[in-house]
């Protein structure tokens, strides 16, 4: 089997707080594979934030600590604990990264063109007009029209939309080989949202360009991804093709997140929730974390529950309760 | 932005009028006028009537306000009584050497709070940090005027007759005695070496505050989304910091430009008494007690005015930093 | 309640009764427990080694009475205050708690704010048992030959100055004068600043316009050049320096107080208190002001450091307090005149004032951190 672009292997990410250590990300493994778009889901507080810095080494450092054991390959190089240098160079350039709010991601202080040929600048050694050309030219690609004279403008005379297609221009200026895109559209109207994924799903097609797209909106997963993996309180709990996770979810939650989606075909009823909320990080429950809330919990859920490989290779679940479910849900 | 300046320009014109306003009120309305200076023993009534009528005293309060403002419109300050000559050229004479010290101070302050309190907010948490912290409030805590009597007490009488230092600092005036002795080059060390107490005692209060400012303000921005996407840009610390971070930080620590000046301009007084610093600090309030009202009207009208023309320079320093505002 | 519990209570009161403070220190809560020690054991220590000078207060001169009564009243309160807090009352934590029960329990967390406090309870009660501790009157002077500027001894701990006078006494007088000033010159501009401040707030349209101009225009002033051509024309007394002070310093709580009360305005309670017909001023003295409280609070704090400063300034240059009273500012002056013969005759005053105003202001930033309700957590 070839070697996955980006191999995550038992990472943990813990803030040292006041108020005790936050177990924000505690032992998380997925893989990325070349030209895939691979999705994290799950609610907000469950790790999927903190998983996608600790990948690129952008979270501070005190009070956040990547403990020893966790591993991040990328093309088969350990870059947990790389050294900045190395690290910089990776960043903007091998992997880049956008984020959630648009509003606030670009600095307000410069010019956008500024910003984005900033990137050529430190990792192609561009000049300085080669690099505002070049910056142009990505503004172009990236679907903003008069990229000429929106080249010298600031942040603050942009819509979130565009804001967020001049983040993904600069993320795309190195030609990266794989795109971290955290809660992109979130913070952005639904029809800008459409177009925004649209124009992901696009560049990663023609560029080659593996995504790592991380939301809590299955609605966007299905649209755009090949992969998935569940996140709950900071571990894997389901992993799967999108096709799998959505007809035939292996883990009481990931059912639940399904069941939450407003669909056409069960327009009328009652929209299910799950009760309750993710659980506090500085104290997670023993045994299964979502047992709590889990509406099947029962016998043997006291037990700390590993992640089980099941029939297809790349599709797991954390439930001891899976196979037995499945069984029920097949006859 | 040329609009905006006007718009600042134009809002500053009552200011300045108001401020006027106050400085004669307070300075006429005192028990007491200049005739005091001349009084001596054996002076009849006649001659002090005569001499109120001379200064224009014999007239009603509203009658020398407005005079007196419209003589200042036309530039011309008035007659000092202590220096007998037109308080213009008394202001001439002083007043480059205040705004030397001054401008010296708000740059060494300027320049040391913004790398202290960057350096801090970047390593927050560290022991170097808690520690600056701590002496920063010390310096802020403290009196300038006492400061400038430490210094002179450290760096000049024990540096020079206990500790037999190399080097010492001047304690008084703003040149040597044989200055005119000196070559080029000994003059401009004569200087400079008089100027760094007197420098020194004004800034490193200011110094304190503007740290503990930037500190704060740097802070609040190294938290922000966009420092994260200069990092995740692949940028180096320094530049993140000193490119991305730091000119962002500055936006609110440029009010405290126009909040220091008038704080700078009371402590000259103190400087300048102390170190014998021929300024406008020490002309004012030596006219204050001779009670030499066109001296001390025109001088705290200029201190006062030298503030509202700081917060300008505040303003467009704002819109030349944040285009935010240049695009308004 | 358990029998437990009833005896350790029973144990912590016994301890209390003989050092309060002590149990406080003992579970942790050092805040608390230095203050009532410190203030237990200080009084006492003033009862025993100046046992002739406190019966020779009873009915001494005003300043004497008011020194016994701050004795005996400090022991009472340090003592019961232990004792009540042992005993304890158990209301549950969580019921009941108002915003500035959360402030209370943030501030006193904060190591260095509840230090500065402890500073400033200590240097008040210093200043009102000043006649009971000084080692000397501060007015006394000594033989103005042998006794002159003498250095640091036993005798004279900090010194005599130039009168021969006993350093540390008059270091100690000094503290009232500028404690005093401080308060109430602040006490002043923060009644005038956040009235105007409120009123500027919510009436808005030009009442708001007037009073800002004024407030811009008396900002642009530089503080003490407005201070000394005051007081240098119309004369000195400290009626007039507090008077000067207190009204030079209210434009800057007026600003902080329009601003508060320009975002409070917008928000649903007032709005509702406008609604149900309140009057204008019951909306401004009961739901404005209470609410913008906060913000002033800190800039008063800071502000009687910063006032401390100035009325020091005012006396070094001859335009404060008028000797032979004991002032800071005039002994920092004083000591000007033989800086490198005698060098403690400035030191000392000045570092008087260095920790006094470095006391409010690491209490006012204390203050401005538990207040702040977007740095809580």
């Amino acid at each position: 089997m070839m070697e996955p672009m980006l191999r995550v292997q038992d990472l943990r990410t813990y803030f040292f707080t006041d108020q005790g250590v936050v177990k924000a990300v505690d032992g998380v493994s997925f893989e990325v594979n070349e030209g895939e778009t691979l999705g994290i889901v799950g609610e907000s507080g469950c790790g999927k934030t903190v998983t996608s810095l600790s990948v690129l080494g952008l979270l501070p450092e005190p009070p956040a600590q990547i403990m020893a054991g966790s591993s991040v390959k990328f093309l088969g190089d350990e870059i947990i604990g790389a050294d900045e240098g190395r690290m910089r160079n990776l960043r903007g350039n091998k992997i880049s990264m956008i984020f959630q709010e648009p509003m606030s991601s670009l600095n307000p202080v410069y010019s956008v063109g500024d910003q984005i040929a900033e990137v050529l600048r430190v990792h192609r050694r561009m000049g300085r007009k080669e690099a505002r050309d070049e910056a142009i030219r990505l503004l172009d690609e990236v679907g903003i029209p008069a990229p000429d004279r929106r080249v010298a403008e600031y942040p603050h005379q942009l819509s979130g939309g565009m804001r967020q297609r001049v983040m993904i221009a600069m993320a795309l200026s190195c030609e990266p080989k794989l795109l971290i895109a955290d809660e992109p559209t979130t913070a952005l109207d639904v029809t800008i949202q459409a177009q925004i994924l649209e124009l992901l799903e696009e560049l990663s097609l023609s560029h080659g360009m593996a995504v790592l797209l991380i939301t809590h909106d299955l609605g966007v997963v299905a649209e755009v991804c090949d992969r998935v993996v569940v996140m709950y309180a900071g571990q894997v709990i389901e992993t799967g093709t999108v096709n799998e996770i959505f007809t035939e979810p292996a883990h009481p939650y990931t059912r639940g997140l399904l069941a939450s989606l407003p669909s056409v075909t069960n327009s009328g009823r009652r929209l299910n929730s799950i009760s309750g909320t993710v659980p506090n990080p500085v104290d997670w429950p023993r045994g299964c974390r979502f047992r709590e809330r889990c509406p099947e919990a029962g016998d043997g859920c006291e037990e700390e529950q590993a992640l089980v490989t099941l029939e297809s290779a790349g599709r797991s679940s954390r439930c001891c309760k899976t196979e037995a479910v499945n069984l029920t849900g097949a006859g | 932005m040329t609009r905006y300046i006007i718009r600042r320009l134009l809002s500053a014109i009552p200011l300045v009028l108001g401020i006027a306003t106050i400085v004669f009120f307070a300075v006429n309305l005192a028990p007491g006028d200049p005739t005091l200076y001349f009084l001596s023993p054996g002076m009849t009534q006649d001659v002090i009537e005569q001499m109120r009528i001379n200064f224009g005293l014999d007239q009603p309060v509203h009658v020398r306000y407005l005079r007196w403002l419209g003589a200042m419109l036309t530039g011309d300050f008035g007659h000092s009584i202590s220096h007998s000559r037109p308080v213009l050229e008394v202001l001439v004479d002083f007043l480059p050497n205040t705004l030397i010290l001054s401008a010296c101070a708000l740059f060494v302050a300027f320049l040391f709070g913004i790398i202290i309190g960057t350096i801090q907010a970047v390593r927050q948490y560290s022991i170097m940090d808690s520690a600056m912290s701590v002496v920063l409030l010390f310096f802020y805590s403290m009196p300038s005027f006492w400061l400038a009597l430490m210094l002179i007490l450290t760096l000049s009488l024990f540096a020079r007759n206990v500790w037999d230092l190399p080097i010492w600092f001047p304690a008084s005036g703003i040149v040597s005695v044989d200055y005119d002795f000196l070559t080029f080059g000994e003059k401009v060390r004569d200087r400079v070496m008089h100027l760094v107490l007197p420098t020194l005692s004004l800034a490193l209060v200011l110094t304190a505050g503007i740290a503990r400012y930037m500190r704060g303000s740097m802070l609040e921005v190294i938290r922000q989304d966009y420092v994260r996407t200069a990092k995740a840009k692949g940028l180096s610390e320094a530049v993140v910091v000193f490119k991305h971070a730091l000119r962002n930080a500055l936006i609110p620590v440029i009010t405290l430009v126009g909040l220091y000046i008038p704080v700078l301009f009371s402590g000259t007084i103190f400087i300048e008494t102390i170190f014998a610093w021929p300024g406008m600090g020490r002309t004012i309030y030596d006219a204050i007690f001779i009670r030499d009202y066109p001296l001390v009207m025109a001088g705290t009208f200029f201190f006062a005015s030298m503030v509202v023309v700081a917060n300008l320079i505040a303003d467009v320093l704002y819109a030349v930093i944040d285009p935010r505002i240049r695009y308004e | 309640m358990s029998d437990g519990f009833l005896v350790a209570r029973r144990r912590w009161r016994v301890v209390s009764a003989a050092l309060p403070g002590l149990p406080q220190l003992l579970t942790g809560r050092w805040g608390t427990g230095w203050t009532v020690l410190l203030t237990w054991l200080g009084c006492l220590w003033v009862l025993t080694a100046r046992y002739e000078r406190v019966i020779g207060a009873l009915g001494g001169a005003w300043d004497q009475s008011l020194a016994l009564v701050t004795l005996v009243v400090s022991l009472i309160v340090a003592w019961t205050w232990s004792w009540r807090d042992v005993s304890g009352s158990d209301r549950p934590l969580g019921i009941g708690v108002s915003q500035w029960d959360l402030a209370a329990r943030a501030f006193s967390k904060n190591h260095t704010a509840v230090a500065g406090l402890i500073v400033i309870i200590a240097l008040y009660l210093v200043a009102l048992l000043t006649p009971l501790l000084a080692p000397y009157d501060p007015a006394f002077q000594g033989n103005l030959i042998t006794e002159r500027y003498v250095g640091l001894s036993t005798v004279h701990p900090l010194g005599t100055d130039n009168y021969a006078r006993d350093v540390l006494s008059r270091l100690l007088y000094g503290a009232r004068i500028s404690l005093a000033i401080g308060f109430v010159a602040v006490s002043i501009s923060v009644t005038i600043g956040t009235l105007l401040g409120a009123v500027a707030g919510f009436m808005g349209g030009i009442v708001d316009g007037l009073i800002m101009r004024f407030v811009d225009i008396v900002i642009s002033f530089p503080r003490l050049v407005l201070l000394i051509t005051i007081i240098g024309l119309f004369g000195s007394s400290i009626f007039m320096i507090v008077a000067v002070l207190g009204l030079t310093l209210w434009p800057g709580t007026a600003r902080i107080v329009r601003g508060e009360v320009l975002s409070l305005r917008e928000r649903e309670f007032i709005q509702a208190a406008t609604v149900l017909g309140y009057s204008k001023r019951r909306i401004i003295l009961r739901h404005l002001i209470p609410n913008a409280l906060g913000p002033v609070i800190v800039a008063a704090t800071l502000g009687i450091g910063n006032t401390i400063v100035l009325e020091a300034g005012l006396s070094f240059l001859g335009l404060g307090v008028q000797p032979p009273t004991p002032s800071w500012g005039t002994m920092v002056a004083v000591g000007r005149d033989d800086l490198l013969g005698a060098w403690w005759l400035s030191t000392f005053p000045g570092l008087a004032i260095v920790f006094t105003v470095l006391a409010f202001n690491l209490v006012g930033d204390g203050l401005r951190d538990a207040l702040d309700p977007r740095l809580r957590t």
